[in-house]
């Protein structure tokens, strides 16, 4: 069928703003990893599930309000950011890249094992949605409250959180790290306090990124591997130092991967994550965003 | 002769260690003991014909496993243990190789012989793709980029019944020669053994030549390195080629070892969890050294896999303790267990020496 | 100064350490065995009396009803007769996924499995031989580690035949190759393999019986009942597009079997007439994002004028019918079999109405001895109970009763032959918790009718008798349709 049907472009295009949120958040944490730590997180969709894994278990332990289990869950998140940071990579920070990324990785598979033993009794888990089921239609077209209101709150936390990086001691600290780390330090930046917030705001984020998609999706150990790749993608689009980059770079994959699906181009979405980042890398787009010393900073680590 | 490098971390002060005798002999030197050289042989021997002879089928088969994911480990020791390229999908191109040489012996009649190492050589092209790319990326950049184009070629390649069969299957039949049935788990472990031994030789030859020498320069510093005037492109490219070929050449094995390879259906085969497995053990046994991944293969498959299969909850553990394991190596002994053992055995004959 | 250390020698070191460090904290880590409480057998209840009518799935008089430990041959015998077989012992072996987040799945069925063979060893075993279960545990999605389980099995603990092996299809394809090529036994009364895919014809695994509905015969009883379900929401004014009411579309997941499923059902659905088409086929890729599309895929549906779903997998239908619930789409979605817990566990009013197949397993709304024999040992061996009486147990338990029956009737002579030429021979044989199972060379299915089923606040109903393909589309209770009306 060569027409493009309106009403699947349109559907399409809003699922791809909000799975973009959702890469958005993931990327804007990783990004936050990246700068104060030098690791990339390969472990970051692992501590999405898991603390998505929390999000369901307290909803469905303690009955609470929906909005106090999100807030636990998150809560814990970041905790578990900060808790790996503090007890893995804090000793690493002189490690090389390769030591780094399989101490990552070893750590999600460690995380993906605890869950699958941890509720190994627990079938077709599903996580409650923050916002109302149904949903508002437009015409043709059906809008999910949960969509809705999952972009709203991904577009207010993460402009909240660059405009803590901007203003705040923590951002200033933060992006001193980044730049040049001697010098931070010399100028008394305390980098692994910095570290570890950047971490647990990273991980807080990964964890509201998982409560807010699988509720429509499925929740398994595996859940959230493929989402945390295209957040990668997401950093990439800043080159791993700019925050608002990320933001526009997480919907932006995401609603081209979607928008693609409704037309005659359908098999390119699957792959379209990894066409972009071939492009982008390619194009060497980090240096339209880092400045000359974040970008030396960079590739010494790289 | 021995570049004892003092080598700045990433990895940690690992020396690359000189080779014993028996390969010195293989090399066209002149042995260093005679000694030497028959401890060598009857080490050969005793890993190529003991399993045959004491070991019943199901033994020969589990460490005709553990061997072919060796070599699995060793295309990736070439490509990050020695170029420092780190790639996450190494599973993606012993794929390639299983149903290149599944494709070849059944549906395009050709003999085992010819295939597996054809497989070998149609797995190089692909890598070779993904090393052009490579040239313009760094670390940080090229494992993502693995990451994902692992996932473009299962979708292109791996879900295509042109290459992996109709039911996502194909066929991998051992073959028959000169009345040697290698459908018999002792012969093949037998086969496998010597095709991983010619490999380890082969990488061993390679590492003490002046290429090496480059490639080891070019993962120290690459911009000293081009500095130099190393031509890094080339032993970058060169690397993938080596790292397809031992990879395509391990997936072939693989396929004929399991009589059949499928691509998987609702999780892939050769997907991330087979690549993170692989990176994994080679990691843990030491991913500079030619026997590690042989070592970490051999923990996995036996102690992890195979030991515990009886027991209803057995795996669990083994498998945490398993991680456990490569974040301790990667935070404490980064030259893996082959590392740890070398220092330990180092210590010991310096202590015997005061 | 040069080093001459030896590394091969280095790596034999490494390699003991290794062992030294993790076989004593797998020794101190030795956890409980699965507990089998085996005394429970005393407890259990005698095999009550049949009372009132028991929905046969045999329209003229069944050749044999099994009773487990009624009828059958007695006496000892005492000699070995097979690999796995002597005097005094039968072996037989199982591969599940025990660990990982398949074990949901593997321990059940295993659970299962050794409770039959529990209660059958109490109750003298077969034939004075008792049976003895071997365990080989495998992740879902190993294939190569799969088949060195089987191996095991097989080669080491010498087992005279296989059972129940839960693997998903993919997985267990170079495992069930092996089996067949050495002439072992494969006994699934669970199936996550053989339903006549290209790879696992009948021909090519003349050991192996699958117990389980033949998927051309499942097509036809779909294929009818959401012709009826049509009529009966068209006759009352609810379909969405009342002008065209035998248009339809269907949802998959995009692996090779679940596609084959799809198009098998557009074939027979279109070959009922011109007014019957199927408008839209929606495909899923198999993996977590792809779910949250399925409002684009309700929405395609919906554009293309689609009166009723079918959907090949419970989970495309789960999700499915979520997704319609919040595009406020309401048409009939008929189901390939829902796997027990799936669609009851959390899925809630969106999944009220969904119809599903059994499968050819009565799990749910059959009432026989056989039956309450078997929630009888589930409830004495599941600490939750029955709440683990579903589908993939069920199917493990009918596996076993064939596999009870057949070498009881082998008597002394209990060979890996006999048993399978008996198992795949199989005439009118009511296990009174499954549909009648008819095997034959051709057919290592055996099973040709299912029961309909259909979702009520998160509990299954059965809705039906024993439907053939041809036969009356009839509906038998009226709970369960949770205000559908049909």
């Amino acid at each position: 069928m060569l027409a493009v049907s309106l009403t699947l472009l349109v559907q399409d295009f809003v699922n791809g703003i909000f799975l973009g949120g959702v890469f958005a958040l993931l990327g804007i944490g990783v990004v936050l990893i990246y700068k104060s730590s030098g690791v990339l997180n390969f472990a970051h969709g692992a501590m999405a599930m898991f603390s998505t894994w929390v999000y369901f278990q307290v909803d469905r332990s303690l009955g609470l309000p929906v909005v106090l289990s999100l807030a636990i869950a998150v809560a814990f998140g970041a905790s578990l950011g900060a808790g790996v940071y503090l007890v893995v990579f804090r000793r690493m920070r002189d490690s090389g890249l390769l030591a780094k990324v399989i101490a990552a990785l070893a750590i999600a598979g460690f995380l993906q094992g605890a869950a699958a033993f941890i509720w190994r009794n627990t079938t077709q888990a599903r996580p409650p949605q923050q916002f109302p089921a149904g949903s508002l239609a437009l015409g043709d077209v059906g809008l999910g409250w949960q969509q809705i209101g999952a972009v709203l709150l991904t577009l207010a936390v993460a402009v909240g959180v660059i405009q803590l990086v901007k203003r705040t001691t923590f951002g200033v600290a933060l992006r001193a790290t980044a730049q040049n780390r001697t010098a931070a330090k010399l100028l008394g930046v305390q980098e692994n306090r910095v570290a570890a917030t950047a971490w647990a705001i990273g991980g807080g984020l990964a964890a509201l990124a998982g409560a807010l998609v699988i509720p429509l999706s499925a929740l398994t150990v595996y859940s959230m591997t493929g989402y945390m790749v295209r957040g990668f993608v997401a950093a990439v689009v800043g080159g791993f130092v700019s925050l608002p980059a990320a933001l526009i770079g997480g919907f932006g994959l995401g609603i081209a991967q979607e928008t693609l699906l409704a037309t005659p181009l359908a098999s390119l979405s699957r792959v379209f994550a990894g066409l972009a980042v071939a492009v982008l890398l390619l194009l060497r787009v980090e240096r339209f965003f880092a400045l000359d010393q974040e970008l030396r900073a960079l590739e010494e680590a790289g | 002769m021995t570049p004892e490098a003092a080598v700045v971390p990433p990895l940690g002060g690992e020396i690359i260690s000189a080779p014993g005798p028996a390969v010195a002999v293989v090399l066209g030197e002149p042995p260093r003991s005679r000694r030497g050289l028959l401890g060598a042989a009857v080490g050969f021997l005793v890993v190529a014909a003991g399993p045959p002879l004491l070991l019943d089928g199901v033994w020969n088969a589990t460490l005709a496993l553990a061997a072919v994911y060796g070599l699995m480990g060793l295309s990736m020791v070439v490509l990050t243990g020695y170029v420092g390229q780190l790639s996450l999908m190494p599973a993606t191109f012993v794929g390639v190789g299983a149903f290149a040489s599944a494709d070849l012996v059944s549906r395009l009649a050709t003999p085992f012989w010819v295939a597996v190492p054809l497989a070998a050589l149609v797995t190089v092209p692909v890598a070779l793709v993904i090393g052009i790319v490579a040239l313009r990326l760094k670390g940080l950049y090229l494992a993502i980029m693995t990451l994902v184009f692992a996932d473009v070629l299962q979708e292109f390649l791996f879900k295509q019944s042109w290459f992996a069969g109709e039911g996502g299957s194909v066929d991998a039949p051992r073959p028959f020669l000169a009345g040697i049935d290698f459908k018999s788990d002792k012969v093949y472990y037998f086969l496998v053994v010597i095709v991983a031994m010619v490999f380890v030789v082969l990488v061993r030859n390679f590492s003490r030549s002046r290429s090496a020498r480059a490639c080891y320069a070019v993962r120290d510093n690459e911009s000293t390195a081009q500095a130099l005037g190393i031509n890094v492109a080339k032993y970058k490219l060169m690397a993938f080629a080596l790292h397809g070929f031992i990879a395509g050449f391990a997936g072939a094995l693989f396929a004929h070892w399991q009589w059949s390879v499928s691509a998987g259906g609702q999780r892939p085969q050769f997907g991330l969890e087979f690549s993170l497995t692989l990176v994994f053990f080679t990691i843990l046994g030491g991913v500079r050294s030619i026997w590690g991944p042989f070592v970490g293969a051999a923990i996995w498959v036996v102690l992890v896999q195979r030991l515990l299969a009886g027991s209803p909850n057995g795996q669990n553990i083994a498998l945490s303790i398993f991680g456990l394991l490569v974040l301790g190596t990667m935070l404490y002994r980064p030259a893996g267990l082959v590392g740890v053992a070398t220092d330990a055995m180092r210590r010991l004959r310096a202590g015997r020496a005061s | 100064m040069i080093s001459r250390t030896r590394t091969p020698r280095a790596a034999i070191v490494a390699f003991s350490m290794a062992i030294a460090v993790l076989l004593p904290s797998c020794a101190l880590f030795q956890p409980r065995r699965v507990a089998i409480n085996s005394q429970v057998t005393q407890t259990l209840p005698p095999l009550p009396v049949s009372t009132g009518r028991v929905p046969s799935s045999s329209t003229v008089a069944p050749r044999t009803i099994f009773v487990p430990g009624k009828g059958g041959r007695t006496g000892k015998v005492n000699y070995a007769s097979a690999p796995g077989v002597t005097a005094g012992e039968i072996k037989i072996g199982i591969i599940v996924p025990m660990d990982g987040p398949a074990a949901e799945l593997g321990r059940p069925l295993y659970r299962t499995t050794q409770a039959y063979v529990n209660v059958l060893n109490a109750r003298g075993g077969i034939n004075g031989r008792k049976v003895r279960l071997f365990l080989q545990t495998a992740c879902i999605n190993c294939e190569a580690e799969v088949l060195l389980a089987a191996k095991a099995l097989v080669e080491q603990k010498g087992v005279f035949a296989v059972v129940n092996a839960y693997m998903n299809t993919y997985s267990f394809g170079a495992a069930m190759k092996y089996l067949n090529e050495k002439k072992v036994p494969l006994i699934q009364g669970w199936t996550g393999v053989g339903e006549e895919s290209v790879t696992w014809s009948n021909a090519q695994t003349p050991w192996s019986v699958y117990y389980t509905i033949r998927n051309d015969e499942a097509v036809g009883i779909w294929v009818d009942w959401m012709s009826t379900v049509n009529a009966k929401w068209q006759a009352a004014g609810k379909l969405p597009n009342p002008q065209h009411p035998y248009w339809v579309g269907t949802v998959a997941l995009d692996v090779s079997q679940d596609r084959r499923r799809s198009i098998e059902f557009k074939k027979v659905w279109e070959s009922k007439g011109a007014d019957h088409k199927v408008v839209s086929q929606q495909y899923v890729a198999a993996e977590e994002e792809a779910i949250t599309r399925m409002d684009s895929f309700i929405a395609a549906m919906k554009d293309a004028k689609a009166n009723a779903v079918f959907s090949a997998s419970n989970i495309t239908m789960v999700f499915g019918m979520q997704a319609a619930a919040r595009q406020t789409w309401k048409v009939p979605w008929v189901s390939k079999s829902a796997w027990g817990r799936a669609a009851t566990d959390n899925c809630g009013p969106p999944c009220d109405g969904g119809y599903t197949d059994n499968n050819g397993w009565g799990w749910a709304g059959v009432d026989t001895p056989q039956m309450r024999q078997y929630l009888a040992a589930m409830r004495a061996y599941y600490p939750d109970g029955v709440k683990y009486a579903d589908a993939q147990t069920l199917g493990g338990w009918i596996g076993m009763m064939a596999f009870e029956y057949a070498a009881t009737q082998l008597g002394a002579d209990l060979t890996r032959k006999d048993l399978i030429d008996v198992l795949g021979n199989l005439k009118g044989f009511d296990t009174g918790v499954g549909a009648q199972i008819n095997t034959s060379p051709t057919d290592h299915l055996g099973m040709g009718q299912f029961m309909m089923l259909q979702i009520c606040n998160n509990a299954f109903y059965r809705v039906s008798d024993w439907l053939s393909p041809g036969g009356a589309m009839k509906r038998v209770s009226s709970k369960g349709d949770c205000g559908w009306g049909y």
